[in-house]
């Protein structure tokens, strides 16, 4: 829709379309000159918080899945972190590489979902994924096949793709043997092969140019490629403890979204997501993703979001190539979960969601019951930077006419793959009675 | 990681924990205490992918859904393909990671991926708040619509299923 008095205009696009989850999207231009740039996120709050409140310890592993019905094992992960932090749990060895797997048959899930069903129609000049299957049907039945073997790791390990069950504080109810595991090599090579071809397939779309100076933020592993890590850092110098992120990170509200926005303190807008954990973190890859994003020229940094598709194609390679390489190494557990006796205490989590670090802070009282929960999801965290981007590129582009000025914005929030629905967890509500 | 695919697949799509959006799944659960034959029992949030998958290579699908039509609440539609329309795809608050049924539909029509028969059996929802509990309307359609979609998985699959053996 769009308004225009005098020399001014005004686009709104009251619901974005592929993205997740309720948002809108608000530009004002007077003069000839950008006077307001807003991502309105109406999506109803969902008090998830709020709920957790009063809970048994064991509960918000699987109460926080539902949250997100694309990256529930995100979700989990960052609870168990949290809440065995709070109770001095270490899960390690064979059950954290478990984890670990899970994790990377949500990333396939995920990242493949986006860069088919969501992303790639931007840069073929198509509406939608039904559009693009009738021109550029044989990518789309890759896709589809690449995801559906991200489903059947989730499936094995997870107990379900959709909201697994099988995660508890401490390790898993189950675990999978050996033989449960070798079916799924086969699958994970073919699947391996496909996504290798994704990253040269989308590394050839045409991309606008876009220079984006953000500062990135990830979770740190000495080792790994970050999906749960141990520490935060930034390219600017910000390294803390995941227990120090309440104490860096500022949550706030503004009056035209329904989720927090957040700031590193005294500082500003930072991004976190696969751009970042790229930046951060390129020397980690397997080898493969390595060597395709260098086919892909993505070089050492990549700070053009609409090259998101690109990373992200990159970190579905290195997910199968992760999760081939803990299953060639299995041994099954002798348990499948650590003690756990409840406690009273303070935790902190943080993992990498598909979309960036995702944060959870949980109290335990005495009874092992939940006192506060505090949950900062990517999207939350991302939202500064996505009016930013926003704003450069409209400014930059304002000799656009309004349709193509306005597709171009909502594939500028696209590219940071925002989940609304996740993102929308807070109101605080005042009362004023005279 | 199914090996063998059941001819006929029931799928309840919905959230249990949002009222009467979760009868899908409710369909679901009442066919499993018994069972039918050759018939694969499916429970999904309505994300166009494991749509496409669940009922890829089968002859008959039948997936019943939560809708809004303006119907009274517990009214059941019994559709077909034809009917299903791509109204979430332009609803202006369409979210787009599911894409919903229309969109499976449309893309299974791109990839030839459509079960032989798709039959889509709505039923018209009076509640979608938080919550596990049906509105009462809905709750009291929910044995009436068991019998439909047995009765579907029964007579259109042309004999390939049957009442389980005890």
């Amino acid at each position: 829709m769009t308004h225009r008095a005098g020399a001014g205009r005004m686009l709104s696009t009251g619901a974005l379309a592929r993205v997740e989850g309720e948002g809108a999207m608000h530009i004002e231009i007077s003069d000839g000159k950008l006077v307001d740039v807003q991502l309105n996120i109406y999506e109803p709050p969902r008090f998830f918080e709020g709920f957790l409140r009063g809970r048994g310890y064991e509960e918000p592993v699987d109460i926080t899945a539902r949250i997100c019905g694309i990256c529930p094992v995100a979700y989990q992960m960052s609870a168990c972190a949290a809440i065995e932090d709070a109770l001095g749990v270490v899960v390690d060895g064979q059950l954290r590489a478990l984890r670990h797997l899970l994790y990377c048959g949500e990333w396939i899930e995920s990242h493949t979902l986006h860069i088919h069903m969501l992303h790639a129609p931007d840069f073929l000049g198509v509406d939608s994924v039904i559009e693009m299957a009738q021109q550029h049907r044989g990518a789309v039945e890759r896709g589809l096949e690449v995801k559906k073997i991200g489903n059947e790791l989730l499936e094995t390990i997870g107990g379900r793709a959709i909201h697994p069950v099988n995660i508890r504080v401490g390790g898993f109810y189950r675990v999978p043997t050996r033989s449960e595991l070798d079916p799924l090599h086969a699958r994970l090579q073919h699947g391996r092969d496909l996504a290798e071809q994704v990253v040269d397939w989308v590394a050839g779309f045409d991309f606008p140019d876009q220079d984006v100076d953000y500062e990135f933020v990830s979770t740190e592993h000495p080792a790994e490629y970050p999906f749960m890590g141990s520490r935060i850092i930034s390219d600017r110098g910000l390294d803390i403890g995941v227990h120090e992120f309440p104490s860096h990170v500022e949550e706030y509200q503004v009056a035209h979204s329904t989720a927090l926005h957040a700031r590193i303190l005294e500082r500003g807008e930072y991004l976190v997501g696969p751009l970042a954990r790229y930046h951060l973190h390129r020397s980690k890859l397997s080898p493969g993703a390595a060597a395709a994003a260098d086919r892909a020229g993505l070089g050492d940094q990549c700070r053009n979001p609409f090259r998101s598709i690109v990373v992200r194609a990159v970190e579905v390679l290195h997910s199968y190539e992760t999760a081939l390489d803990i299953i060639d190494n299995y041994e099954r557990p002798e348990t499948p979960s650590v003690p756990v006796v409840a406690r009273a205490g303070v935790g902190h989590g943080v993992t990498e969601a598909p979309r960036g670090l995702l944060y959870h802070r949980y109290e335990i009282d005495d009874q092992g019951l939940i006192s506060d929960a505090v949950i900062v999801p990517p999207t939350a965290q991302n939202q500064d930077m996505i009016e930013h981007d926003l704003w450069h590129f409209v400014e930059r582009h304002l000799n656009l006419d309004d349709e193509q000025l306005r597709r171009q914005a909502e594939v500028t929030i696209r590219n940071h793959d925002p989940c609304i629905s996740c993102s929308t967890h807070f109101l605080d509500l005042t009362v004023n009675r005279s | 990681m199914s090996s063998v695919r059941e001819p006929v697949a029931i799928i309840g799509i919905g959230n249990p924990m949002r009222q009467d959006d979760g009868v899908g799944p409710a369909v679901v659960e009442a066919c499993r205490a018994d069972p039918i034959a050759g018939c694969e029992l499916v429970q999904l949030d309505g994300e166009t992918t494991r749509l496409l998958e669940a009922w890829r290579d089968r002859e008959l699908a039948i997936v019943i859904d939560a809708i809004s039509t303006g119907a009274a609440p517990g009214t059941i539609h019994d559709l077909g393909i034809a009917q299903i329309t791509p109204t979430r795809r332009t609803d202006p608050r369409a979210s787009s990671h599911s894409g919903g049924l229309a969109a499976a539909v449309e893309l299974g029509a791109a990839l030839d991926r459509l079960p032989d028969t798709l039959r889509v059996v709505g039923i018209e929802a009076g509640a979608l708040d938080h919550g596990s509990e049906m509105s009462g309307p809905v709750a009291e359609s929910l044995p009436t619509l068991v019998q439909l979609v047995r009765g579907i998985a029964l007579i259109d699959a042309g004999g390939v299923v049957g009442e389980a053996p005890e």
